[in-house]
């Protein structure tokens, strides 16, 4: 249905051709190797061609599509059918190797102090980075862990959007009918999870029963809204949120006599708010996220259950623009399920820290970071990334990095110990 | 708000036969206070080109819509890149106070991640946006603000029948000093517009730094407005030309435009 509104307001607006005032095509294509200390893992290259019509009265399209071909056929070698997405919503695979994935295509209608967007769009939340507290609106894809920039492995739904004020109280209201998940990186695949918390609380070295079907029971869409404003210096934001719970709950089926693990989605609300101001050469960033009553999976005695609880999750960063233009970050989150039932298959509470450094030299033609994550421990559960990124032009840059995992199979950022890789990237706009 | 200097020196200029006679009485002080007082319009749109070029010749260029506007006792400016494709979409918020005890705020849309995120606000003499223009430079627009410097007026002189004076300038402190990356200034500026026209900086040092240079001012809408602003850092060999088009003082500009929900979706453009 809202693809079919989308395709035709699109129609509408084109067919006024002496409305349309600018019309842009343009994008990237990029070259991607990575590789393991003893292999090659990825070779791909990612074309992502972008068209923007900007019609008088503030009517706009955007659409932006992006096709992958990977030679390396190691990130997700078995698993094409991308089976957490809506059907709407799917990348198309061509063959084992290239897949379409359709990444933004709405109309906009914009009135001035209010607009309306509709069609496949990411929405995003929050003040965090590399963390989706607030950021809970569209799904991601965990293909690459979190190794590729969240803005391109956010997961796009369909949906409409509207942003508009009450006085100096700005709204935005979500609707999307597309109940696309996580999409989590199946066994065979180059990240696939190996931490008990993330495979249902089955031990380290442990095979899973055969995967069984996948249910959504969150049928409705998400709902989502958006209260922000500015008072005294503070830059506030209120959210709202009912729709899929990302995260699958796992439950062993009987088939026949053999068992199966299905994955299930329940419906979560997520209330929350967030914060950020600016004193000096510091900036601070807070979120705070509260999600009532949540499904978790249990497993006592080897056997899988499900129960709920209440989460609260709580995050703060300080931004410091130190002389000599070096910009440093720091982010804490801590995370905790309230009154954990027994068994719970992720620890009650989480802390995650994360600190970054960047610095452009010459003229920012060139930028040096670096990000370290960890979780629980500073030194125990980690990630590592160091980046160069040169601008040889305006429209070419390369760049190269390295991601060192550090900690055992049962940490978030250790069961990818196994996993440190160079990159180098080539991008080209057009 | 016009301070009472201002309001005597716009009284002056009401009062001054012309700015040759008076450049016998001239100070440096109140070259700077004609200087502060120039018009800037209450609110402005400008598409602004920039050329960045290195001492090897290599050149990089952008595009950018500037608005700005005066919006009580602080200064407005949104600049959104439109070219090239690697920064488009790309947008910078500022509000700017008149009371320097108050903090300027910024904010930073990267369309590349969709986000906007509030940054610290910068330095002034950090350099604005890979150019060789500082964030001092580009808030005070071609002014000297008075309370920076210990201005010297130097000499007047004529050409083609216009009227320049040659003033200079050292930081106030040396804190001042270090906040803005100069040690001294020297400046020409042309008494018909009071815009300066040849800028030299010179680091806490001494050493010469950079050379600014404006041409092609002329009056639109009754306001003095450079249409190319080039700055050569002397230490680097780095160059940036400003090129300012469409200027239109008669734009109406709202609160969506500078707000720091607005940046992503660029509301009301």
């Amino acid at each position: 249905m809202l693809v079919r509104a989308s395709l035709l307001a699109i129609a509408s607006l084109i067919s006024v051709g002496s409305a349309a005032t600018d019309i842009s095509f343009g994008g990237a294509a990029e070259i991607l190797l990575a590789a393991e200390p003893d292999k090659v893992v990825i070779s791909r290259l990612e074309v992502m061609p972008e068209l923007d019509v900007a019609g008088e009265n503030g009517v706009r399209f955007f659409g932006s599509l992006r096709l992958r071909a990977d030679a390396s056929d190691r990130i997700a070698p078995d698993d094409p059918a991308y089976p957490t997405y809506a059907d709407l919503s799917r990348p198309l695979t061509l063959g084992d190797d290239i897949t379409a994935d359709l990444r933004d295509f709405y109309l906009e209608y914009d009135m001035g102090d209010a607009s309306i967007r509709l069609g496949k769009q990411q929405v995003v939340w929050g003040q965090l980075d590399g963390f989706k507290l607030l950021d809970q609106v569209n799904p991601q894809s965990f293909e690459q862990f979190i190794l590729e920039d969240f803005s391109r492995s956010r997961i796009g739904l369909w949906s409409v959007s509207t942003e508009f004020s009450l006085g100096e109280t700005d709204v935005q209201l979500v609707y999307a009918p597309d109940n696309s998940v996580h999409d989590i990186p199946g066994e065979d695949g180059l990240y696939a999870f190996h931490a008990p918390r993330f495979r249902f609380g089955a031990p380290v070295g442990t095979p899973s029963p055969p995967p069984g079907d996948l249910v959504n029971e969150a049928k409705a869409g998400v709902f989502a809204a958006r209260v922000s404003r500015y008072v005294s210096g503070w830059d506030l934001a209120m959210v709202g949120l009912s729709g899929p719970d990302h995260v699958p709950l796992g439950l062993v089926t009987l088939e026949g006599s053999f068992p199966k693990l299905s994955r299930f989605y329940k419906r979560r609300t997520l209330l929350g708010a967030s914060a950020s101001t600016s004193f000096g050469s510091f900036v601070f960033r807070g979120e705070a996220g509260f999600m009532p009553s949540r499904h978790f999976n249990i497993r006592n005695d080897g056997a899988l259950g499900i129960e709920r609880s209440d989460q609260l999750t709580l995050a703060a960063a300080l931004d410091f623009d130190a002389p000599g233009g070096l910009f440093l970050s720091a982010q804490l989150v801590y995370d905790d399920v309230l009154s954990a039932p027994e068994g719970l298959v992720r620890p009650q509470n989480d802390v995650y820290l994360s600190l970054y450094a960047q610095k452009y030299f010459r003229n920012e033609t060139i930028k040096a970071s670096a990000r370290l994550y960890a979780a629980n421990s500073l030194f125990e559960d980690g990630l590592f990334r160091a980046e160069l990124e040169h601008i040889l032009s305006d429209d070419l840059k390369v760049a190269a990095g390295v991601d060192l995992f550090f900690g055992d199979q049962k940490g978030i950022y250790g069961q990818f110990d196994d996993r440190d890789r160079l990159t180098v990237s080539l991008t080209r706009y057009f | 708000m016009i301070s009472f200097k201002h309001t005597f020196v716009l009284a002056g200029l009401l009062a001054s036969p012309s700015p040759a006679s008076a450049s016998d009485t001239l100070t440096g002080d109140m070259i700077a206070d004609h200087m502060q007082a120039r018009a800037e319009g209450q609110a402005v749109e400008r598409t602004l080109h920039m050329t960045l070029a290195d001492k090897k010749g290599r050149i990089r260029e952008r595009t950018a819509t500037v608005l700005r506007r005066q919006n009580g006792d602080q200064k407005e400016t949104v600049i959104r890149f439109t070219e090239p494709r690697s920064v488009k979409g790309m947008a910078f918020l500022t509000h700017d106070r008149v009371d320097p005890a108050l903090e300027d705020e910024q904010w930073l849309y990267l369309a590349a991640v969709r986000k906007v995120r509030r940054i610290p606000a910068s330095d002034r003499g950090d350099y604005f946006l890979g150019t060789d223009f500082t964030y001092n430079d580009v808030k005070e627009e071609l002014k000297f603000e008075p309370q920076d410097y210990i201005f010297k007026f130097e000499s007047s002189y004529m050409e083609a029948g216009k009227q320049f004076h040659r003033i200079s300038g050292t930081p106030s402190s040396d804190t001042t000093a270090k906040e803005l990356g100069y040690g001294a200034f020297k400046a020409v500026v042309a008494a018909e517009s009071w815009m300066p026209v040849d800028i030299e900086f010179f680091d806490i040092g001494g050493k010469p730094l950079k050379h600014i240079t404006v041409q092609d001012v002329r009056l639109v809408d009754g306001i003095w407005s450079p249409r190319k602003i080039g700055v050569t850092n002397l230490q680097t060999g780095h160059s940036t030309q400003f090129t300012y088009s469409d200027i239109d003082y008669s734009v109406t500009l709202t609160d969506a435009d500078f707000s720091a929900s607005g940046l992503k979706s660029g509301r009301g453009r």
